[in-house]
């Protein structure tokens, strides 16, 4: 249910970015969005759908680019991808163990009419 | 024309939460964010622990929901003074919210302010009000399978109160499981089994909350 203020936030930033570049329309909008960033992507869309109406981003496209979970153990230092929500070492086993992707939400870029 | 962003979507949250919790160091007080799905037992985890900690500590509380002042009136009884935010739509508090509510506060004066947030197990997780931690309810009825359908508001969290250990005996509830997969998801979790109704293990939670006052106070 948070899609709708995470698509606003998103809007904020892509009027803001439009108003900057004097663009006319937004066509496309690409999303860097992590395994544990805490979206489900069918919601995002639904919600920019519904958010974007009657902005210079209606009918813009998302593109989203999915990040991996990944971490890097402190014992270690081996990296490897967190699976089933195991945050320990899949090497040694360590809890010691940092996240190194997978939690991004970030506008990447944006394509404009101008 | 493709133009580069690189920005954080909930960047203006963020920096939202850090200008509060710049504001909360200042003033010298602990705040935690406290949050469950709906009816775990955040109030009157907030009741039991108000009643035990408001004459030791000056305590304020801010309570988050869709709808209607229920949860502050129950606080308002206790005498500390609490702000009810209602968020309307919304399914979790931000910075914002939070901010907006500070002005009813002498926070110079707290040791502790408590932000209930509003229940959900989803989205609460992802808005920072700029809490020094954030505590998660978890209730026997919902079942021992919610750690792990909810990994981010376990990862997040910083200690896990499991309440209404006394219904145990009538449901299926394994409480091993849910110690197990809550250590898996965050193995640095405090994890404290209570009866709000009982009294069951509460004096474990004011420890780990007095324990955490002590330290942010020295």
């Amino acid at each position: 249910m948070h899609e709708v203020s995470i698509c606003e936030s998103i809007l904020d930033i892509v009027k803001e970015q439009a108003a900057k570049e004097g663009a006319t329309k937004v066509t496309s909008v690409r999303l860097k969005v992590g395994e544990m960033a805490g979206v489900v992507e069918d919601a995002l869309r639904f919600a920019f759908e519904v958010v974007s109406k009657d902005s210079i981003a209606e009918g813009a496209s998302l593109v989203i680019d999915n990040v991996p979970l990944t971490a890097r153990c402190k014992s270690c230092n081996r990296t490897f991808h967190i699976v089933g929500y195991a945050f320990c070492c899949k090497h040694c086993d360590s809890p010691e163990i940092e996240i190194i992707s997978g939690r991004e939400l970030q506008i990447e870029d944006i394509d404009l009419e101008v | 024309m493709k133009v580069k962003v690189v920005a954080d979507i909930l960047g203006a949250n963020d920096r939202i939460a850090a200008e509060n919790n710049r504001l909360f160091k200042e003033c010298g007080v602990f705040v935690i964010n406290v949050m469950s799905s709906p009816g775990a037992g955040k109030t009157t985890l907030l009741e039991k622990t108000l009643a035990a900690l408001k004459d030791k500590y000056n305590i304020g509380v801010i309570e988050g929901d869709v709808a209607t002042t229920a949860d502050a009136d129950r606080i308002e009884k206790m005498g500390v003074p609490v702000v009810q935010i209602n968020t309307g739509s919304a399914c979790h508090l931000d910075g914002n919210m939070v901010r907006n509510a500070l002005d009813e506060f002498d926070l110079k004066s707290l040791d502790l302010l408590i932000v209930e947030n509003v229940g959900n197990l989803v989205c609460p997780a992802e808005f920072n009000v700029g809490e020094d931690c954030k505590v998660m309810l978890l209730s026997v009825p919902e079942g021992d399978d919610k750690p792990l359908k909810y990994p981010l508001m376990w990862h997040e969290s910083k200690a896990l109160v499991i309440n209404k250990i006394d219904l145990i005996p009538y449901t299926n509830f394994n409480i091993e499981k849910a110690t197990k997969d809550s250590l898996t998801l965050n193995p640095k979790l405090d994890i404290f089994p209570v009866s709000c109704r009982t009294g069951e293990g509460l004096e474990g939670w004011y420890g780990w909350l007095t324990g955490n006052l002590k330290r942010s106070n020295a």
